[in-house]
């Protein structure tokens, strides 16, 4: 892991005000969390950028609204958020084994392998629990004219009707069945039928894991 | 009698872990490494002693997560391990994931008397849950491919 000598040692008092509400990127565990600041309501990122045996590392900061949601609907790549946003940026390193106990440090200097130096855009694939980043973003399941919610709701249907013997996928329009058939992949769907027995329950995304 | 996995005490604390749909198999199957290659290799990586989990609350320790990442063709494992670097947009990533998953792709042997695994999904990837037995999926390695030829 790359050291990190240029950092003020005093703590920042965030850690406590913070929740974390999804994964933009979750790639065998996850790799860009996004956060809510409760008191000021400020959307802030952990972005997961270096490890040793005992730790992770992540660089933390404050991202405008709206730039996030540019990101969602694939307008920037990751890179420009990061630019856009990290005049500011923290970091802490969290230990596996003490995962509650970490120290969030305000950073003066980023190492140069800390820097995105490609452009990546955004992939549903890669997320988990979009349905509450969406939700907290106001975005109403709506990114890149496609309704999420719609095609979460067809999923459910789509169990119902495979738990009673029935097969609509006839029904479905071909966008939605090429997402739904994706969305069930990662999910592994046949797996989590219970969940469609609730029927106001969605199904949370799982992200890749490749262990 | 029910047979035991590796990593047991861990899977207990899941509902449906395994999950319900694994069976036991005889299958070929291909498995990112390192070269040479080790036990380290075969570790599931909420196991794997060289890298800390990646967690930042509970509910980033899943079962998958002592299982085993496999591929059910050379294809499958080299073309998903090609995707999975383009993603990374630095450095520092790109580095760590070679270090941590090895840049070779082995392909192993496993029978019904090593564990269960789940159904490919369309991208290749299975989970392979191993009993708690002697045998030693490194001894069955019969080939291995550089996932960046």
């Amino acid at each position: 892991m790359e050291s990190l000598d240029k950092y003020d040692n005093e703590e920042v008092q965030l850690k406590n005000s913070l929740v974390r509400i999804g994964d933009l990127i979750n790639i065998d565990g996850p790799m860009l969390v996004v956060f809510k600041n409760i008191t000021s309501q400020d959307f802030y990122l952990f972005d997961w950028v270096d490890n040793n045996n005992k730790s992770n590392r992540w660089l933390i900061y404050k991202v405008d609204k709206k730039d996030l949601i540019h990101f969602l609907k694939t307008k920037i790549s990751y890179k420009t958020l990061f630019e856009k946003n990290s005049s500011t940026l923290y970091f802490t390193d969290i230990e596996s084994e003490e995962f509650q106990a970490f120290k969030i440090f305000k950073l003066k200097g980023l190492p140069l392998g800390y820097k995105p130096d490609k452009d990546v855009l955004f992939d549903l694939k890669d997320s988990k629990n979009l349905d509450k980043i969406l939700k907290n973003l106001n975005l109403d399941n709506n990114l890149n004219g496609v309704d999420y919610s719609k095609e979460y709701n067809m999923i459910e249907l789509t169990f119902k009707a495979e738990l009673t013997g029935q097969n609509i996928s006839h029904l479905w329009p071909s966008h939605i069945k090429a997402n739904v058939l994706n969305i069930k992949i990662q999910n592994n769907l046949n797996y989590t039928q219970p969940h469609a027995s609730k029927s106001n329950r969605l199904p949370e995304q799982k992200g890749l894991v490749l262990q | 009698m029910t047979k035991r996995f590796k990593y047991q005490e861990y899977l207990d604390k899941y509902k449906n872990c395994p999950m319900q749909d694994c069976a036991e198999q005889d299958l070929i199957a291909y498995r990112w490494v390192h070269q040479p290659i080790t036990e380290d290799d075969f570790r599931p990586i909420l196991a794997d002693p060289n890298q800390a989990n990646k967690i930042i609350d509970g509910d980033d320790r899943m079962c998958t997560g002592y299982a085993l990442s496999l591929f059910k063709d050379a294809n499958a494992a080299i073309t998903e391990y090609r995707k999975t670097y383009e993603r990374f947009d630095r450095p520092s990533k790109r580095t760590r994931f070679k270090e941590g998953k090895g840049t070779f792709s082995a392909k192993i042997s496993i029978t019904k008397n090593d564990g269960v695994s789940d159904m490919p999904k369309s991208n290749g990837h299975f989970h392979f849950f191993e009993y708690d037995v002697d045998s030693n999926l490194v001894d069955t390695v019969s080939e291995i491919l550089d996932n960046f030829v």
